[in-house]
C-alpha cells in the first residue's frame, strides 16, 4: 500500500507568527498547505498566502477554499497567479460553493453551474488563455503557468462535477469506508464523462483532526469544527449522503443554530452544538481523524482500506504547532 | 516653515515581484511619502499580494491600493484586506477607492455608479470602525479583527458629482482632474460643496492631487513622451469638463479609429511608441497646452518649479502618476530624488 500523504489547512486568525507557522507546517512534512478564506472572520487570505509563499520553499499552497462569489473571477485568477509567481510555481487553487464567506454577507452559495464555470474559467485564466466574455477579452496577461484547480465537494453531484472538470478534489462527504466508496464512485463517473480515469485526479480527503493523550481530550477542542462539517456538508440535502434517517432531524436542528460569524473559532458558540444534538460520536466517526495517535492511525488505515490516500488535516486547534509536530511525528508514522 | 509637500508615487504591479519590491525600497529611500499600488486585475499583479509584501519591505512610507473599486471584490473583502495590510504596516495605510477604470473596462463592465460608491464607502467605513453592516438576507456582520485604528478612506474622483460625493462621504479625495490654477480652484469648489452637505469643511478632508507625471532631459521630449496620456485625457476623456476651467480652447479635431484600437487604451498602452504614433492627429502646440494643464511634464527642474507654484493654491499632497503602466517609474524616482526633492527642500517646502 502506498504511504499516506498529508496536507493541512490553517486559519489566518492572526498574522503574528504566521510565516513561522507556515514554515513549521512545511518542516513537519505536510505536502499541501491551505489557507482558509472567510473575509469577515479571518485575515485576508491572499496576504496570508503571500507570507506563506515567502516563508516556505517546497510545500504546495493555496486557498482551501475560496469561492467564485466574493471576488471577481479575474481577480481570483490574478491573485492566485501572483502567489504562484511568488512561490515559484507551487500554487494550487481550492474552490468551493462558499461557506461562512458568503453566509456572513447573506448571499446564496454558488450553484453547480456556477462552480463548473468557475473551475473551467479559472484554469484557463491562470494559464494565460484569453476568454471572450461580456464583450471583452478576459486575460491575465502575465500568467505563466496554469494553476491546478481543486473543487471542494460534499455530495455526489459536486463530486461528479469535480471528477469531470477539476484537476483535483477536496472530498468532504466523510471518511467512513462506505462514504469513501460512494465518493470515489461519483468522482469516477465524472472522470469517465470527460474521458479520464480516477487516476487522473489528485484526490484529497478532508478530515477534522486533532491528537491528544486521550480521545476525549482530542475531540473536545474540535467540536466547533465538527459542527461546521455538519452545517456545511449537509446544507443542501441529507439525501444520498449516507446519514442514518434517525439523525436527519438532529442535523437540521444543529444547522438552524449554527452561527457562521463564529465559523471554526475554538470555544465559541458552535462548540456546544454537537453534544446538544447528540451528534458528536456520529460526526467524529464520519468527519474526524481525532484521538490518541493510535486512534488516529486506525482511522487513517480504515480510510485507506476504502481507497483514500491523501488527507487534509485541520490545524483548527488552540496549539496548531504542537498539533502539527505530533500529528506528523507520531500519527503519520504509525499509519504508514 | 510652511506645511511640507508630501509626494506619493503610483506603482503598477507589472514587473516581477522581486523587481517590484526593490523598486518600493528605492521609492522609500528616495524620500517619497507613499506608494499606491495599481489595482487592475488583468494588467497588474494582485494589489493586496503586493501590498502584503510591501508592508514588510518598507518602514516609513504610506501604502495604498490605487485605486480599488466597489465591484471586483465584495465590500467585506475590501475591508478585511485593507485591515490585514494595516496590521502589518500600522498607521501607514490608506484605502483609496474609485469608480473603476481599467478594472471595469477590461472585464466589460461599466464604472460603478455614485450610488454604489456611496454604499461601498459606507460599508467599508463601518466595518473598519468595528461596526456591523446589514447585508440583507438576515446577515448582519462585523469585521472580527477591526483594529479600530483609523484607516483614511479616500475616494478617487475626476468629475464634479464624484468630487462632491467624495467631499460628502469620504475622509478625503484623490482628485484626478488636472494641475493648473483654474482646475484646482474649480475642483476645490466641488469638494467643498460636498463637504458642506455633511457639515464639514475642506480642512477636515485629506486632499491628494493625482498628477500625470513625466520627466525627460528636455521639455520637448517630455511632451512628446506624454502624447498618449495628454490626448487620452485631454481629448478623449475630459470633454469640455475641465478644458474651460483650465483656460484651454482646442481646435476641432477628428479622432481617427486607430486611437481606439490601442490596448487596453491610449493612456495605459502596452506599446507606448505605437500609442505616440496614434496621436499624430494632434498638433504639438495643442499637446503642449494639454501637458501644462494636466500635470508635471517637463524637465525635473520644471516640475519642481510647478509644484512650488501650485503650493500657493494650498496644494500640499501629490500622487504622481507616471505615464506608462508597463514601464516602471524608475526615471521619476531618480528625477525626484536628485532634483525635485532637493529643490523643494531649498524652497522650504520639504
Amino acid at each position: 500500500m502506498t504511504a499516506a500523504r498529508f496536507g493541512i489547512v490553517l486559519l489566518p486568525e492572526s498574522l503574528a507568527g504566521w510565516g513561522a507557522l507556515c514554515r513549521e507546517a512545511e518542516d513537519s512534512g505536510f505536502d499541501l498547505l491551505g489557507v482558509a478564506d472567510s473575509q469577515s472572520v479571518f485575515r485576508e487570505m491572499y496576504v496570508a498566502l503571500t507570507l506563506a509563499a515567502l516563508n516556505t520553499s517546497r510545500v504546495r499552497l493555496g486557498p482551501l477554499v475560496t469561492n467564485p462569489l466574493t471576488r471577481h473571477l479575474v481577480v481570483t485568477a490574478s491573485a492566485v497567479s501572483s502567489v504562484d509567481e511568488l512561490s515559484g510555481g507551487r500554487a494550487i487553487l481550492g474552490l468551493g460553493s462558499g461557506d461562512s464567506a458568503i453566509s456572513t454577507i447573506g448571499a446564496p452559495p454558488a450553484t453547480l453551474a456556477g462552480l463548473e464555470d468557475a473551475v473551467v474559467t479559472l484554469g484557463r485564466l491562470t494559464g494565460g488563455e484569453p476568454i471572450d466574455r461580456q464583450g471583452r477579452r478576459w486575460q491575465v496577461h502575465r500568467s505563466a503557468r496554469r494553476v491546478p484547480v481543486y473543487l471542494a465537494a460534499e455530495g455526489p453531484r459536486t463530486l461528479e462535477l469535480a471528477g469531470r472538470v477539476a484537476d483535483g478534489v477536496i472530498a468532504g462527504m466523510g471518511l467512513t469506508p462506505d462514504v469513501i466508496r460512494l465518493s470515489l464512485e461519483a468522482i469516477e463517473r465524472g472522470a469517465r464523462a470527460s474521458g479520464r480515469t480516477l487516476a487522473d485526479l489528485d484526490v484529497w480527503w478532508f478530515a477534522k483532526t486533532n491528537v491528544a493523550d486521550t480521545r476525549r481530550e482530542a475531540i473536545a477542542p474540535i467540536t466547533m469544527a465538527l459542527a461546521a462539517s455538519a452545517n456545511h456538508a449537509f446544507r443542501f440535502t441529507l439525501e444520498g449522503k449516507g446519514v442514518p434517517p434517525d439523525l436527519h432531524e438532529r442535523v437540521r436542528c444543529l444547522q438552524r443554530e449554527y452561527d457562521a460569524h463564529h465559523h471554526e473559532i475554538a470555544g465559541a458558540g458552535n462548540a456546544g452544538l454537537t453534544d446538544r444534538w447528540g451528534l458528536t460520536e456520529f460526526l467524529v466517526d464520519r468527519f474526524a481523524i481525532a484521538g490518541t495517535p493510535d486512534d488516529c492511525a486506525a482511522q487513517i488505515r480504515r480510510a485507506m482500506g476504502a481507497g483514500a490516500r491523501q488527507f487534509i488535516s485541520t490545524g483548527f486547534v488552540p496549539d496548531p504547532r504542537g498539533f502539527m509536530r505530533r500529528f506528523m511525528g507520531e500519527v503519520a508514522k504509525l499509519s504508514s | 516653515m510652511t506645511e511640507p509637500v508630501r509626494v506619493h508615487l503610483r506603482v503598477p504591479g507589472t514587473a516581477p515581484m522581486p523587481e517590484l519590491m526593490a523598486l518600493l525600497r528605492d521609492i522609500e529611500a528616495a524620500g517619497f511619502d507613499g506608494a499606491g499600488i495599481l489595482d487592475s486585475q488583468m494588467i497588474s499583479r494582485d494589489t493586496f499580494v503586493v501590498l502584503g509584501q510591501a508592508a514588510g519591505q518598507t518602514s516609513r512610507m504610506s501604502l495604498f491600493p490605487a485605486v480599488t473599486n466597489p465591484f471586483t471584490r465584495h465590500a467585506s473583502v475590501l475591508a478585511g484586506a485593507i485591515q490585514t495590510v494595516e496590521e502589518m504596516a500600522p498607521g501607514r495605510v490608506k484605502f483609496v477607492i474609485g469608480t473603476g477604470y481599467t478594472s471595469a473596462s477590461t472585464i466589460g463592465r461599466k464604472p460603478a455608479t455614485l450610488a454604489e460608491m456611496r454604499a461601498c464607502i459606507g460599508e467599508v467605513k463601518t466595518l473598519l470602525a468595528g461596526g456591523a453592516v446589514d447585508w440583507g438576507g438576515g446577515a448582519r456582520t462585523e469585521l472580527a479583527f477591526s483594529s479600530k485604528r483609523p484607516i483614511p478612506i479616500l475616494m478617487a474622483a475626476s468629475g464634479p458629482r464624484a468630487i462632491e460625493l467624495a467631499g460628502e462621504v469620504a475622509d478625503g479625495a484623490l482628485l484626478l482632474v488636472g494641475f493648473n490654477r483654474g482646475i484646482v480652484e474649480r475642483a476645490l469648489g466641488h469638494l467643498e460643496r460636498g463637504a458642506r452637505r455633511a457639515g464639514r469643511r475642506l480642512e477636515d478632508l485629506e486632499i491628494v492631487w493625482a498628477v500625470r507625471t513625466g520627466t525627460a532631459a528636455t521639455l520637448a521630449e517630455a511632451r512628446r513622451l506624454a502624447r498618449p496620456t495628454a490626448v487620452h485625457w485631454g481629448i478623449l476623456r475630459w470633454g469640455g469638463q475641465w478644458l474651460e476651467p483650465a483656460g484651454l480652447r482646442l481646435p476641432p479635431l477628428e479622432i481617427p479609429d486607430a486611437v481606439r484600437q490601442i490596448y487596453p487604451d491610449l493612456s495605459h498602452a502596452q506599446d507606448w511608441d505605437a500609442a505616440i504614433r496614434a496621436t499624430s492627429f494632434v498638433p504639438d502646440d495643442v499637446v503642449a497646452q494639454l501637458c501644462d494643464a494636466m500635470g508635471l511634464i517637463g524637465t525635473p527642474e520644471h516640475c519642481a518649479d510647478r509644484i512650488a507654484e501650485m503650493t500657493t493654491l494650498g496644494v500640499r499632497n501629490l500622487y504622481l502618476m507616471p505615464f506608462q503602466t508597463f514601464v516602471g517609474p524608475e526615471q521619476e524616482v531618480r528625477a525626484f530624488r536628485d532634483v525635485v526633492f532637493p529643490r523643494l527642500r531649498a524652497a522650504g517646502l520639504r
